[in-house]
């Protein structure tokens, strides 16, 4: 009982975190058009924010004075923070509000700074450049040990250590689907709104849209920003509950399953991301519970990203638009002249 | 009388639009057939048609009695039809030699050596710059050589899609020279499509007048230049 | 200063690079398309050698014909199976680019499931394994196996590029088809031969250039990966549409990144040798902002 309880637990907070995530990728491709292939490094970007601070602005607010290397010690000092938030829920929120203002600011900082080679670059230098950013960001985490433990990693405090067992899970999946209602729900608005129709429009036809006066640097500036902060959001969500971050988790793989997500639930449609996510949560926890049924020569995480990979590939290939299409947009309304029999001639009225 | 072309209802379009809206006429052997219209009405995409870059959407293309209406333009090539498009059509980052060697790359040596030196016979400006990469050349020089890799194939007939377009008057003229001695000369048989329709029309033996992807005259080509309402009203001559 | 390992350590990753960034370019010339899965085929090709080398207990370098033939076969499935189609069927730029992530995905997992079935099997390292060198004496001077071949091969495989795209009909033909393959189709070029077998080669080369890898360090499915920024730095530094370009860029990032991390490890800097990726990113943004056509468009008069 318990372990459903938990498998729930655990499906529900990464399909919300993967939400945010994917609904991010759909906001910067599926409806810009711009394939954000960096995206682990601002998912990245949240979750050190919290890995960097958490801890050392719980000890802070505690009282704990600190002593020894952050880097071996972080785990001891965040599980005593966690015990003070236990009686001390008002501190737990702040360290968490805190964390998640700076880490979207960060986000969104980032995204700026990214959109200055997303407009000028094409896709794929675009996409080696963001990769690569990533990975120097991935490497910087794990050589410079007092920003997040290095290749020990840091510990994070639980910030819902005052809840009660059961309660405390429950609290996870609540924040976690909130956010992720809330970001999709941002992405659903923009996506419905004129302001979407201009994405598509210079997603699709760029020349022609600049002509019609829309700045098209600044539309790409923003969407960003907001993109990223997203990741952000995520990656703070995933720190906290997670308990802790390890640098070498942030690596393209998971950029990889993000722009899987999209693309299978069909990109240009938002609730093609609400079942790309579920798709994939569903494949791999299935993966995950076969795991422990078949004995295989090689190890079964493998397998999985093998079927993932070829998963997207049988998707470009035969359903590139997905499991849910993108709606075309409904214009106006083509009238057909009718001859004098009624039957409809093939050519328009005016 | 055995005719080159017969074309008979023939529509060709991109995609799913139509452009040539149903044409229906023939080109006799030998005769320097020339086709005018204003800008937009389909001359281009009807030759593409011919050689079948374009997609026919209907009726039926006849070359020398065979039905090639749906022959793809290598099979087209090989019956004797050569394509003179008006861009694209040299490799420019190779040099005209090399350019020449691929247009007879089914030719085995000696046989395009002899027909290397009959085509520098018809262009022997071309000796001059053999080695030299095509986008060095000036406009002029590379329809010679979009020329020459025609030549080389030894075709019957050879369509060209406004081969003097932005070409020097001393230059176009030399390839008007060129175009009216394959007929005269070698006897083969010529489509000429053309914006500069006056030249044209004075070479041309007959002329199709081109409206939108219609027919709109169909006869001798002298008397489409002097024709009082369509040579004003389409051509822009005549004042 | 610099010993001579450094220098000779800095032409041995140059020669690879050279062979890795002139097969991309290729690729990328024929698919319009940057390849992710590039790496990769380096490791496809080393994995095949090793195989080989497992299987007929030889002398290491005979195997090197192995990793052309499974780094180029490889290669022409990727081409055949989903490229190909891909493209007839009209996929656009992006879509071709997401592909070739897929497949790299899809291939290191291949090969990490291939290793540990290959570890279960024959009882050997599959993964941080290392091919040991051998000393060959050149006239009186002892030279490693390593420089003298990784050399040689380079040489042999250029100059056979340039006979084959120079001088007969077929190269001829590969560069029309490259550069125009609609002209090239009307003429009666199969294109599609060409660019199959243009991919075929590209693949052989990254496969000899993945099978001294394990000279130099231990080698592992992902590395595929790992050398993915500097081949592109080297590409895109050469200039995406020119194939000596790709050669020189190679060299050029290879010596950098080599000398480079050398020079920042030592003190007064003491910069950890895991920064290297940094040197090839600088050379990529700097080459990006500063003259994105490349070093080739300072000779060749323009596309």
């Amino acid at each position: 009982m318990i372990n459903l309880f938990l498998l729930m637990v655990d499906i529900g907070t990464m399909y919300g975190i993967f939400l945010i995530l994917a609904s991010s990728m759909e906001l910067e491709y599926g409806e810009l058009g711009i394939p954000n292939f960096g995206k682990v490094m601002f998912f990245a970007a949240g979750a050190f924010t919290v890995g960097a601070l958490a801890v050392r602005i719980g000890t802070w607010l505690a009282g704990i004075t600190w002593e020894g290397e952050f880097k071996t010690k972080s785990i001891l000092y965040s599980t005593l923070v966690s015990r003070y938030f236990a009686s001390h829920p008002l501190d737990a929120i702040a360290v968490f509000l805190f964390t998640l203002f700076l880490a979207s600011i960060m986000g969104a900082v980032l995204g700026i700074v990214a959109s200055y080679p997303a407009i000028r670059l094409r896709e794929d230098y675009l996409a080696i450049t963001l990769i690569a950013a990533g990975e120097l960001f991935r490497i910087f985490g794990r050589n410079y040990d007092p920003l997040i433990g290095g290749t020990m990693g840091v510990g994070v405090p639980d910030v819902l250590a005052w809840l009660p067992s059961g309660a405390k899970e429950a609290g996870y999946i609540l924040l976690s689907l909130s956010f992720a209602a809330a970001t999709w729900l941002i992405l659903y608005r923009l996506s419905t709104s004129p302001y979407g129709r201009t994405l598509r429009a210079i997603r699709d036809e760029e020349l022609a849209a600049s002509t019609l006066g829309k700045d098209i640097v600044k539309y790409r500036m923003r969407v960003l920003a907001l993109g990223s902060a997203m990741a952000a959001v995520a990656g703070v969500i995933y720190a906290f509950y997670m308990g802790s971050v390890l640098a070498d988790d942030f690596n393209p793989l998971k950029t990889f399953l993000v722009v899987l997500m999209v693309v299978l639930g069909g990109s240009g449609n938002p609730f093609g991301t609400l079942v790309g996510v579920a798709v994939y949560i569903l494949l791999d926890r299935t993966l995950a519970i076969l795991k422990h049924y078949v004995v295989l020569p090689f190890d079964i995480n493998y397998f999985a990203m093998f079927l993932f990979g070829v998963l997207l590939l049988l998707v470009l290939m035969y359903k590139p638009e997905g499991i849910i299409p993108e709606r075309p947009l409904l214009t106006v309304r083509a009238k057909f002249c009718r001859r004098e029999d009624g039957t409809p001639e093939r050519k328009l009225c005016d | 009388m055995a005719n080159v072309f017969e074309i008979d209802e023939l529509k060709v379009g991109y995609g799913k639009l139509e452009i040539i809206h149903g044409v229906t006429f023939s080109v006799e052997k030998n005769e320097l057939f020339v086709i005018v219209g204003p800008n937009g009405s389909g001359k281009s995409t009807l030759l593409k048609g011919l050689f079948g870059l374009a997609s026919i959407k209907g009726g039926k293309i006849l070359f020398n009695g065979e039905d090639i209406t749906k022959l793809p333009p290598h099979e087209r090539s090989k019956l004797g039809l050569a394509y003179h498009p008006q861009l694209n059509n040299t490799f420019e980052n190779l040099t005209v030699r090399e350019n020449i060697l691929l247009a007879g790359y089914f030719l085995d040596r000696d046989e395009l050596e002899r027909r290397l030196e009959n085509v520098l016979e018809f262009l022997p400006e071309i000796r001059g710059f053999m080695e030299r990469k095509v986008k060095t050349l000036s406009g002029g020089e590379r329809q010679m050589v979009a020329f020459a890799m025609n030549m080389i194939k030894e075709p019957n007939t050879v369509m060209f899609d406004e081969p003097t377009a932005a070409l020097s008057p001393k230059m176009a003229d030399l390839i008007f020279d060129r175009i009216r001695r394959l007929k005269t000369e070698y006897g083969l048989t010529v489509v000429l499509v053309e914006q500069n329709a006056k030249k044209a029309l004075e070479m041309g033996d007959r002329a199709m007048l081109l409206v939108t992807g219609s027919i709109k005259y169909l006869g001798p080509a002298q008397e489409l230049l002097t024709h009082e309402d369509l040579a004003s009203m389409y051509l822009g001559l005549r004042d | 200063m610099l010993d001579t390992n450094i220098l000779l350590d800095a032409l041995v990753y140059s020669n690879m690079l050279a062979l890795l960034s002139l097969s991309l370019t290729l690729t990328i010339m024929t698919l319009k398309v940057a390849n992710f899965a590039h790496g990769d085929l380096a490791i496809i090709g080393v994995y095949g050698a090793y195989t080989f080398l497992i299987l007929a207990h030889v002398a290491t370098y005979l195997t090197l014909p192995i990793a052309f033939l499974f780094g180029g076969l490889y290669a022409l499935l990727n081409y055949v199976l989903v490229y190909s189609p891909m493209r007839r069927r009209g996929a656009n730029f992006v879509m071709l680019m997401i592909a070739s992530m897929a497949i790299d995905i899809a291939t290191r997992s291949m090969l990490q499931m291939y290793a540990d079935v290959l570890k279960l099997n024959f009882k050997v390292y599959s993964r941080a394994f290392i091919f040991n060198d051998v000393v060959f004496n050149i006239a009186g001077t002892r030279v490693r196996g390593l420089v003298l071949i990784s050399t040689l091969s380079v040489v042999s495989l250029l100059a056979i590029l340039y006979v084959l795209l120079m001088k007969t009909k077929f190269g001829v033909a590969m560069r029309a088809a490259i550069e125009n393959p609609a002209l090239a189709e009307v003429l009666g070029i199969n294109v599609e031969k060409v660019y199959a077998t243009s991919w075929f080669l590209a693949g052989g080369f990254a496969g000899v250039a993945g099978f001294f890898l394990p000279f130099r360090i231990p080698t592992s499915p992902d590395l595929g990966f790992i050398i993915l920024l500097p081949i592109f730095a080297a590409s895109i530094l050469g200039g995406i549409n020119s194939l000596s370009g790709a050669v020189i860029g190679g060299y050029i990032v290879g010596v950098s990144e080599i000398l480079g991390t050398y020079l920042l490890s030592q003190p007064p800097i003491n910069l950890s040798t895991a920064y290297r990726p940094a040197i090839p990113f600088a050379i990529l943004i700097l080459t990006l902002l500063l003259l994105p056509q490349g070093i080739a468009s300072l000779w060749s008069r323009g596309e």
